[in-house]
């Protein structure tokens, strides 16, 4: 079961997603490919593209942790 | 042999059309056969076709998916589905760069169509494109990294590695990435690291990890 984030979660999600650059686009499988601003409303929404954006997000955050 | 399947219909499947050319080159250079459904061929009709008739040692997707299903020239042409045509696998070697398949499908293909091992995604693959480039895949060195570490995979089994070591070596290649971008400053790199981590987390495979093609 994919929980949902936490509102940290998505405010650490969003202030990381403000710093990409807009020439990039991120290719999600099946829903396509979407810009900064895309992605920011998706995670402020909470729906199924804002919460896998999350987890991606504190996913590699933990394992940076980790790391250091 | 190999049998590859590459629509290019939307940005996602054009990038892993052009740029899983290299896989083909080497697999050709090798001296393997390669059967490439391309645009139009990617229907499940000629998939099984190829499949039955050919009997290829590998199978190399390239498409969409989800837990049950990858798909092949349009979201609607199901090459392969839990429940339905895992049968056409058996004996064979399965990559599937497509999300998610690896957690039913793959398991399925495995359990029940008896393939000898599956190796793909467990969540949503992921890659970064430049905007500036989308028109030539092959000159975007944002993606190019992702499609490295994902094309690792088809191109050691095609040298002979065994499907553990293949996974192995794509996630070395995804780690020495990672360290790579991590010492590079560009405003991109802290993207591609967290989404070359999470390709890399969600990569697996079931059946035989000793096989080899």
């Amino acid at each position: 079961m994919k929980l949902m984030a936490t509102n940290d979660e998505i405010k650490i999600t969003i202030a990381r997603l403000e710093a990409m650059p807009s020439h990039l686009k991120l290719s999600i499988g099946n829903h396509g490919s979407f810009g900064k601003n895309d992605l920011i409303n998706h995670v402020k929404k909470g729906d199924e593209i804002g919460n896998l954006m999350t987890r991606m997000t504190m996913v590699n955050l933990r394992a940076f942790k980790k790391q250091v | 042999m190999m049998v590859i399947t590459r629509p290019s219909y939307d940005d996602t499947t054009k990038y892993l059309h052009e740029l899983s050319k290299e896989v083909i080159s080497i697999a050709r250079e090798r001296g393997h056969q390669v059967i490439d459904l391309q645009n139009e061929r990617s229907t499940k009709k000629e998939f099984e076709s190829v499949l039955s008739k050919k009997n290829p040692r590998l199978i190399f997707l390239n498409g969409h998916g989800n837990s049950k299903i990858v798909t092949g020239n349009k979201k609607t042409e199901i090459l392969l589905e839990e429940g339905k045509n895992e049968d056409i696998t058996k004996s064979k070697i399965v990559y599937a760069r497509a999300c998610r398949s690896l957690s039913d499908l793959g398991k399925s293909c495995v359990k029940n169509g008896k393939a000898e091992a599956y190796i793909g995604y467990n969540d949503d693959f992921v890659f970064l494109t430049d905007d500036n480039k989308i028109s030539t895949p092959q000159d975007d060195e944002i993606a190019k990294p992702f499609i490295e570490a994902s094309n690792m995979i088809p191109i050691s089994l095609l040298k002979g590695n065994t499907v553990k070591e293949s996974v192995d070596k794509s996630n070395l290649k995804s780690q020495k990435l990672i360290e790579y971008f991590m010492t590079y400053d560009s405003p991109e790199s802290p993207l591609i690291i967290q989404f070359l981590r999470w390709n890399m987390l969600i990569r697996g495979f079931c059946g035989d990890g000793y096989a080899t093609i």
